[in-house]
């Protein structure tokens, strides 16, 4: 009798320590999970919101410099074309992208833009760009995910001139 | 000690473990519930900002024209108010489907040709964001609207 009830205590305290080490591993497992969700979710919005940001400001700044802003073509698609005046020569800071990556170069105006001379910004893989006639130009971002992101600056110096 | 009562110990330190774990646990996944639902509060607020700054931007853009507006936000205008719809994932929706959220843009430009716009961006529970929009027209665009 006493025999048995200490088999059944002995099973009882294993079956317990199963149970205990199965939370354990569900709780890690969901732990796990959640944070890996959350930094995904933050990664997404990092690369969402930078790469558009970052042309919005460079745009703002060259706005209040009175600089020249346009959007052209390299051989991966579109490409923004910010012009400036410094010491009497006129060059163009060219924003585009390039192997998977949005790239940065500045040229003296003229100058061709040639594979693999910008400098790496961050992961991008297309950049689009759509000038309207009003002035709004709106940018358009895929993540290497295929997540795309849509973003809008009005350039007053260019509504103003069309409505002219 | 019997082996009965070395048992009958362990099974105590065991069941004292399991009530420990059982606490700490609760605590656990009630601060990564918490955690889950700011981050899902902040990308959402992210994505409110951004969604707000666009439609910002299309109203500088549209000088004070609700015509141009419209075409820019691509949404119907009803007495100096657009409505634009969106998914749980901020996908534009159609008017009138049933949305997550809400962004609500009412224009108006006061005797001065001043333009304003107040832009709040909602979901279910409430104002996630909002933003307005001051801008003189000047005397070329005045009494547009």
């Amino acid at each position: 009798m006493r025999r048995e009830r200490y088999t059944a205590e002995i099973l009882f305290v294993i079956a317990l320590f199963f149970l205990y080490t199965i939370f354990t591993v569900l709780l890690s497992v969901m732990v796990a999970d959640a944070y890996s969700r959350g930094a995904e979710r933050s990664e997404r919005n990092y690369n969402m919101r930078t790469s558009v940001l970052y042309l919005t400001e460079k745009i703002r700044q060259t706005t209040n410099a009175s600089g020249e802003i346009s959007v052209r073509q390299t051989g991966e698609g579109d490409a923004l074309v910010l012009g400036m005046l410094a010491e009497g020569e006129r060059y163009e800071t060219w924003i585009y992208v390039e192997d998977g990556y949005l790239r940065e170069v500045l040229l003296l105006q003229g100058a061709e833009v040639s594979p693999g001379i910008g400098q790496k910004i961050m992961p991008l893989s297309e950049l689009v760009l759509e000038l309207g006639s009003e002035g709004l130009l709106r940018i358009c971002v895929t993540d290497q995910t295929g997540e795309t992101y849509d973003g809008k600056v009005f350039l007053e110096g260019i509504g103003r001139r069309n409505a002219a | 000690m019997n082996q009965s009562s070395k048992s009958r110990y362990f099974l105590v330190e065991l069941l004292t473990n399991c009530l420990l774990f059982a606490v700490a646990a609760a605590i656990c996944i009630a601060i990564f519930a918490h955690g889950n639902m700011t981050g899902k509060k902040s990308a959402a607020l992210s994505m409110a900002v951004a969604e707000a700054q666009n439609v910002a931007e299309s109203v500088k853009a549209a000088e004070g024209d609700l015509k141009a507006l419209t075409a820019l936000l691509d949404a119907e205008e009803r007495g100096g108010v657009y409505t634009l719809r969106y998914d749980a994932d901020w996908r534009r929706l159609p008017d009138g489907a049933d949305a997550v959220y809400e962004l609500r843009a009412v224009v108006d430009i006061d005797e001065n040709n001043m333009l304003q716009a107040d832009i709040s961006v909602t979901d279910r529970e409430g104002i996630i964001y909002t933003l307005r929009v001051l801008r003189y027209l000047g005397a070329r665009s005045g009494g547009i609207i």
